[in-house]
């Protein structure tokens, strides 16, 4: 999962980011509204975590820019503000969930993970490809009665191909979907992490599920 | 406690009444001597016609009795007796000689019934030579005092038919005012009941009393004017308060959130310790900031209540400008800010409280190195007005609308819109600053002009030996 964090109060921001991080996602951290529009700009993400009341360009004005763009990424508001008339404005600015700080970081992340599904038009945690079943929720991917025991960037690649069953995915998408801003790009960890995923999931008797496209991308399907 | 209503009706029923039992008194006193006087006058009347008729009857007087009938004929009630000046009975009506009361007005008359007696006195020549009694001279003048008695019942009846008249008058006019001071004082009252019913339901939140203006009496228009004006500032502090209340907690949030944050993340998994500690030397930095912007809050609300004490004592700027730059000289270090040289300031002294210009110097060039452009130099000059010290800190930082300039000074405003990337800028150091000279008798202004911010603070001098400084 890519994420976007948008908060000038420092340790709010590295907490948070670092946290969102051991969980295995992506995490590009922005310490105000013009770096956040930036990387806004740059990339696609799963979701963007956006403080409301910010340095230099507001998060309304973000969120007003973003959706005038054309984006749907999704939204998730975190600010003190916590009266009504000041969530509806956030909702009603284009936000697609509202949390008032402060928050736990566990919530935060099951809050954003409900918004990544949704986003997917997955309406459970549960998906079901094949013999292979991804419990995005619990983050577990399990063949049968046996569970895969994944790294982080494993898991963030599974994941990203499991929201988009049956469509190749290019692995420029998924770098960005799994690693953040100051990463270098290489493909080549792509591909050693897709190998070592696609030998545990041949080893728990759930082989052929991700196929390589020659030139195109990746792509996981319960028939090939 | 009597009701105004109670007190305006009961004092114009009074009033009233009393006014129509004065009128009335004043009535019977003017009517019943009137008709006394018309009667005594009557008698009067009664007594001449006696005597008239004596004088015509010259010597005669012995028979003049025998007609005295005719002479009292128009008031048959009467009684009459004729004396002479010695005061002997000559003549007199039938029971006459009873009268024996000599003075004229309210009598018993021989039948019991009460009366008033009036008289006249008049010569009477006796003709023909021959007295009647022997005393008289012969064509000589004879004094008679004729005293007329007459039962007054019909005075009596009149008098007492005027004062019922009158007593009715009176008692009607009273119980009349009644009904007129009921509707009148009802009129009155009406306004004024309507504003206290509109006082007593208005609320805090209000910003005036529900009361049409058009709908005021002039003379209570000042006072809903002044409670009108009363509601607009409990209602301007209700607001500020819970703008206040609100900006705390907004404040607050953060830091907390940022604790939460830290201890949430340190929690997730197990760690080893040096990872705790960092996360824990994290929370104690974030805690640590919190207790100064609650400090500063503290500060903030004893200066708004005026609780905040100020002394009054020579500061030497110099040490207060130096202590303040050391406070934020690691900050300008690092982010490669110059900060002005002191050693040129003369030993400029101003009146105030130390601890509050230390404050106030503090805030100043924090807020200056905290916004200025990484590499930039923030300066101070000092200028001399009169008696005046007028100490300027400027420092190149994006340029601010006059709208944000005149903000600056409310508590929880920020220029920028953001926290900073410290935590430290809560919005509350100008809103300081500008309470705190003004508890000290000092002036602070602000601009934004072409990318520079200028705060300047004005003080008393104590001496006048300043040295500019670079």
């Amino acid at each position: 999962m890519r994420l976007l964090v948008i908060e000038d109060y420092a340790p709010l921001r590295v907490a948070l980011s670092a946290y969102l991080r051991e969980e295995g996602c992506a995490v590009d951290a922005a310490i105000d509204g013009e770096e956040g529009w930036w990387h806004a700009q740059d990339a696609v993400y799963d979701a963007i975590i956006l403080d409301r009341q910010l340095p230099r360009l507001s998060g309304d004005e973000i969120l007003r820019r973003l959706r005038a763009a054309g984006r749907r990424d999704p939204v998730l508001m975190l600010t003190a503000r916590g009266e009504v008339p000041e969530r509806i404005a956030g909702l009603e600015a284009g936000a697609d969930d509202y949390l008032v700080k402060p928050v736990a970081l566990p919530e935060l992340l099951a809050r954003l993970k409900a918004l990544v599904r949704r986003s997917s038009g997955a309406v459970q945690n549960t998906i079901t490809v094949g013999p292979l079943q991804v419990d995005t929720g619990r983050r577990q991917a399990a063949v049968g009665a046996r569970v895969l025991d994944l790294t982080a960037k494993e898991w963030c690649l599974l994941e990203h191909l499991v929201h988009h069953v049956g469509t190749v995915v290019p692995r420029d998408a998924l770098w960005e979907h799994c690693y953040d801003f100051n990463e270098e790009p290489n493909p080549n960890r792509i591909e050693v992490h897709l190998a070592n995923l696609r030998r545990k999931l041949s080893a728990a008797g759930a082989d052929g599920l991700i196929t390589n496209r020659r030139g195109l991308g990746y792509v996981l399907d319960a028939a090939p | 406690m009597i009701s105004i209503r109670r007190r305006l009706l009961l004092g114009t029923v009074l009033a009233v009444a009393l006014s129509s039992a004065v009128a009335s008194g004043a009535a019977w006193f003017s009517v019943r001597a009137h008709l006394i006087a018309a009667a005594d006058t009557d008698l009067h009347a009664d007594a001449e016609r006696l005597l008239s008729q004596l004088r015509q009857r010259g010597d005669e007087l012995h028979w003049a009795g025998m007609g005295m009938g005719n002479a009292t004929a128009a008031s048959p009630e009467g009684w009459w007796v004729v004396v002479d000046e010695r005061g002997s009975v000559r003549l007199s009506s039938p029971g006459g000689a009873a009268i024996a009361q000599t003075a004229d007005g309210p009598t018993t008359m021989p039948d019991g019934r009460p009366g008033r007696i009036g008289h006249a006195t008049g010569t009477v020549t006796a003709v023909g030579g021959r007295g009647r009694w022997g005393s008289e001279a012969p064509g000589g003048n004879n004094t008679l005092t004729c005293r007329v008695a007459k039962a007054d019942t019909a005075l009596q009846g009149t008098l007492s038919a005027v004062a019922w008249a009158l007593g009715t008058a009176t008692a009607v006019a009273a119980i009349l005012a009644g009904f007129a001071a009921l509707v009148l004082v009802r009129t009155v009252i009406r306004p004024v009941d309507r504003i206290a019913q509109a006082i007593a339901a208005s609320r805090p939140e209000d910003e005036r009393i529900a009361v049409e203006a058009d709908s005021v009496p002039c003379e209570l228009r000042g006072m809903v004017e002044r409670a009108d004006a009363f509601l607009a500032a409990a209602h301007d502090l209700l607001q500020r308060e819970r703008r206040t209340a609100g900006n705390i907690a907004h404040e607050l949030r953060t830091p907390l959130a940022g604790l939460a944050a830290t201890i949430d993340h340190a929690l997730a998994r197990e760690r080893d310790g040096a990872e705790y500690r960092q996360a824990l030397a994290r929370s104690r930095a974030v805690v640590t900031d919190t207790i100064h912007m609650v400090e500063r809050l503290l500060l903030l609300t004893r200066l708004e209540s005026g609780r905040e004490p100020a002394r009054r004592e020579n500061i030497k700027i110099r040490a207060a400008l130096m202590a303040a730059l050391a406070g934020v000289s690691a900050e300008a270090r690092q982010r490669g800010i110059v900060l002005p040289e002191v050693s040129g300031i003369s030993a400029q002294q101003v009146a105030g409280d130390p601890d509050h210009l230390g404050l106030v110097l503090r805030n100043l060039l924090d807020n200056a190195v905290s916004h200025a452009v990484d590499g930039s130099a923030v300066t101070v000059t000092f200028e001399q007005h009169a008696a005046d010290v007028v100490l300027r800190i400027a420092n190149p930082a994006p340029t601010l609308s006059p709208d944000q300039v005149a903000q600056l000074a409310e508590p929880f405003f920020r220029g920028d819109g953001g926290r900073g990337a410290t935590g430290r800028h809560a919005g509350l150091g100008l809103a300081l600053c500008r309470r705190l000279a003004s508890l000290n008798g000092w002036d602070i202004a602000c601009t934004s002009e072409a990318g520079v911010f200028t705060a300047t603070l004005r003080m008393t001098s104590t001496t006048s030996d300043l040295v500019p400084l670079a």
